[in-house]
């Protein structure tokens, strides 16, 4: 019979969260990839905002 | 505020869809109306870039305050049968998200305004923001049946921002349109207010259906329709409009006035039975998208005739 560590169990191994099911995973991915390609067309038309405010507001001058 | 946080299901993030949804683009829409009506009846003329960027800051400030009542409202938004569905009562979205979200979205507004038109119009949206999160979501909603008459005037700042936005200072007009939205808000939520009362009495929130009770409601609704009609009648009678306007306004606010007195005569509590005030809310929407499309008209066929 194998002899037990005394230290066995006192200092125990950081438990690993349990993976999510495959369908989840996908689920999450798809949210992210999602949102990313929002916020880059929001960014995107922001900056075509910008550039355009600056012309007008250079025209006023 | 809310007691218990919500989380979103499963722990997924939010759909893009469901910050959208955070914006109320429904109730956006007359914001952003009667916004451009404020903007295009001033005197002068603002680029066609700026001024669309100051209908887009409107519009974010409006979704950026409604974002920030769904994130404090949470808890009761869970227990009325409207607006159970929204993005936080039904787990789709955690409260963080939601107020990062408005946070971020009406300092955006705010100063994107300032720098594309000018800071007198930022301040004010700034204010109608502030107005619509503090002074009527945290401070009255839950206190008082006078929440909507006070709250009302977060929702009559954009014609003045928009007019703002143009002019850079306040004039007679601005502020007449300002007091016809304030006076057409508690009519138009009471007479919605009177059909789900159950559910705001449910949530706990003190319309004046639940705390007065539905009499001195439609008391109140036809009392404030005729001061509302005088004051939808008011530019003209001071000058301010033209005829098309003046003419409009009489029509449109007689109908109002017309739809509001089956209100005060019906006596049921049953909502099935309440389609004078199911009419009335309804109309109420078109009503203010109509006068404030003769404002345009008006304004146009005055610029025209001047050409």
């Amino acid at each position: 019979m194998r002899k037990r560590d005394p230290l066995e169990g006192a200092a125990p191994a950081p438990a690993r969260p349990e993976p999510a099911p495959r369908s989840a995973q996908t689920e999450v991915r798809r949210r992210q990839r999602s949102r990313s390609l929002v916020m880059a067309l929001a960014l995107g038309a922001f900056v075509i905002l910008l550039y355009a405010i600056t012309i007008a507001r250079i025209g006023a001058l | 505020m809310a007691s218990a946080p919500l989380h979103s299901d499963l722990g997924l993030p939010a759909e893009w869809r469901d910050f959208v949804a955070l914006t109320k683009p429904r109730v956006m829409t007359l914001v952003v109306f009667t916004g451009a009506c404020g903007l295009i009846a001033a005197p002068g003329a603002l680029h066609p870039v700026l001024a669309f960027t100051a209908i887009l800051c409107i519009a974010l400030g409006a979704g950026a305050a409604g974002a920030l009542n769904q994130w404090y409202e949470a808890d009761i938004d869970a227990l009325m049968k409207r607006t159970e569905k929204r993005p936080l009562p039904a787990g789709r979205m955690d409260r963080d998200s939601a107020l990062y979200f408005g946070v971020a979205l009406s300092v955006f507004s705010v100063l994107l305004m300032g720098l594309a038109t000018n800071w007198a119009a930022a301040a004010g949206l700034a204010a109608s923001i502030l107005f619509y999160v503090l002074i009527y979501t945290v401070w009255l909603k839950r206190r008082t049946p006078q929440n909507i008459v006070i709250g009302g005037a977060a929702g009559a700042f954009p014609p003045v921002i928009g007019w703002l936005a143009v002019t850079g200072e306040l004039a007679v007009l601005p502020l007449l349109l300002f007091a016809l939205v304030f006076l057409w808000t508690p009519p138009h939520f009471w007479a919605l207010s009177l059909f789900v009362r159950t559910d705001y009495a449910k949530a706990g929130v003190p319309m004046l259906p639940v705390t007065a009770g539905n009499r001195v409601t439609r008391q109140q609704i036809f009392g404030y329709s005729l001061v509302m009609a005088s004051a939808a009648v008011a530019p003209w009678a001071l000058g301010e409009t033209g005829a098309i306007y003046g003419v409009a306004a009489a029509a449109l606010s007689l109908f109002f006035v017309a739809l509001a007195w089956p209100v005060l005569r019906n006596t049921t509590a049953d909502p099935a039975e309440m389609a004078p005030e199911k009419r009335l809310f309804k109309y109420s929407i078109l009503y203010l998208f109509l006068l404030f499309g003769a404002l345009l008209a008006d304004r146009v066929a005055d610029r025209w005739l001047l050409a």
